[in-house]
């Protein structure tokens, strides 16, 4: 029996998505799936790339409101009944968050963290989860305002790093720049804008699939090894650090984490030490890395929702490593044009897939 | 005596390429110092080390000395050993 799996988050760009790397993982571990590209732009590359989804649909911003998302989360679930929703996508997650009993309603199974949860990990709470898993994270404050912005900057010092709530990091070296990135990101992501103490070193991530008691299904650890402009890892390799893993675990544990997460940190390059640095509530872009090497975490998860129950898989072997690469997609106006005037497309080449 | 136990770990190929799984960083070793890693994989102790590269590369025993203890300095800002009680010979 063929299972239909909606999935946000297409975009492979300068700041890829999880979307598309979800699809490649779950086309690794089976054929036998509908899959449906739920997208916000026409313009998302992992629509027209190939293996993608077997149907796309727009969806509504999370900005849109509870109501117009489900009203249009019906229309596609009467086209095309969905049996699981993997949502990606920081923005998208809180909104998804509030609604999960109306989708569980609809006969849609999703994997999502308690609001609890998903409030313990934000930016803005970071400070607290790390004293409450005696974890180190570099001095953060929270800010909505410029002149709070300035003091703040005043006791962090620089170079510092300021973060939008979802999106955006940059690397700040004084006040003039301050003020600039902070209108920058306010004007793209809203406030508030979190400043942090910048640390100097290596940066590791650690992705992860909670099952809602604590424990960890299932996880991958990565140094990275080629940071973007906007500090976004465009290479990495596995590890094997069990003092890094224990630290990940341990925050997954003080969350009760249910679900994809993502933790960063990075290893102050003088003592050693790692500081947690973010706690996404999501797989991150390079999901599909762990499933190339056998560790495929979207599997993972579409399994346990569909039999219900979590099955645990070892970690990746480290010294695999990934190396972000960048193609040209063809596609024909024609098939955005159906996409951006109907809302919904379904690729020929993978009709009846 | 050195703890060797990230040494161990060290995963190296026969042209000197070497990765460390446990911080990811990966080192080109010279063939002088792939044999000096392989010695203390095998359990020699410093001066056996020593004593080899002597007969190995045909130089005089402060000259090995000098360049083993200028590879174990190495090795160990990588993290790669710590030095135990008795700091080698």
């Amino acid at each position: 029996m063929s299972i239909t799996i909606a999935v946000t988050g297409l975009h492979r760009g300068e700041n890829p998505q999880p979307g598309y790397g979800v699809i490649r993982s779950l086309r690794r571990h089976s054929r036998d799936l509908n899959i449906i590209g739920l997208v916000y732009d026409v313009l998302e590359s992992g629509i027209y790339a190939d293996p993608g989804a077997d149907q796309i649909y727009q969806f509504p911003y999370p900005s849109a409101g509870a109501a117009t998302v489900l009203d249009r989360l019906d229309y596609i679930h009467h086209c095309s009944p969905i049996d699981i929703f993997l949502p990606t996508l920081d923005s998208e997650i809180h909104l998804l968050v509030g609604i999960a009993e109306e989708i569980k309603k609809r006969g849609i199974r999703c994997m999502l963290p308690s609001e609890a949860s998903y409030q313990a990990r934000s930016k803005s709470n970071l400070g607290q989860l790390a004293e409450s898993c005696q974890l180190n994270t570099p001095l953060s404050e929270t800010v909505a305002d410029v002149d709070r912005l300035v003091q703040a900057a005043a006791r962090i010092g620089y170079p510092l790093m300021l973060k939008g709530q979802y999106y955006e990091a940059y690397k700040v070296y004084s006040q003039p720049q301050l003020v600039d990135r902070f209108h920058d990101i306010v004007l793209r992501w809203g406030a508030p804008v979190v400043v942090q103490r910048y640390i100097e070193g290596p940066e590791f991530d650690v992705v992860a699939v909670g099952d809602g008691t604590g424990g960890v299904a299932a996880s991958c650890s990565i140094r990275k090894t080629i940071l973007s402009e906007k500090g976004k890892g465009f290479g990495g390799i596995t590890i094997s650090d069990e003092r890094l893993d224990e630290l990940a675990f341990t925050v997954v544990r003080e969350l009760q984490w249910y679900g994809p997460i993502e933790l960063e940190f990075i290893q102050d390059e003088i003592t050693g030490e790692y500081y947690l640095l973010e706690v996404n509530p999501r797989f991150p872009a390079w999901i599909d890395f762990p499933a190339a090497c056998g560790v495929n975490l979207a599997a993972l998860v579409v399994e346990a929702l569909w039999e219900g129950q979590m099955s645990e898989i070892p970690a990746c072997a480290p010294g695999k490593f990934f190396l972000r690469h960048s193609i040209d997609l063809l596609c024909d106006i024609e098939d955005m044009g159906t996409l951006a005037s109907v809302g919904e497309w379904t690729p020929l080449s993978r009709t009846n897939v | 005596m050195v703890d060797i136990s990230r040494l161990q770990q060290l995963l190296v190929n026969d042209n000197g390429f070497a990765f460390d799984p446990n911080t990811g960083l990966t080192y080109n070793i010279s063939l002088t110092g792939l044999d000096v890693i392989h010695w203390l994989k095998q359990g020699h102790q410093d001066s056996e080390v020593v004593e080899l590269i002597t007969e190995q590369y045909e130089v005089d025993r402060e000259t090995a000395e000098r360049d083993y203890n200028g590879f174990l300095a190495t090795l160990h800002s990588y993290g790669l050993f710590t030095a135990g009680d008795s700091g080698g010979e």
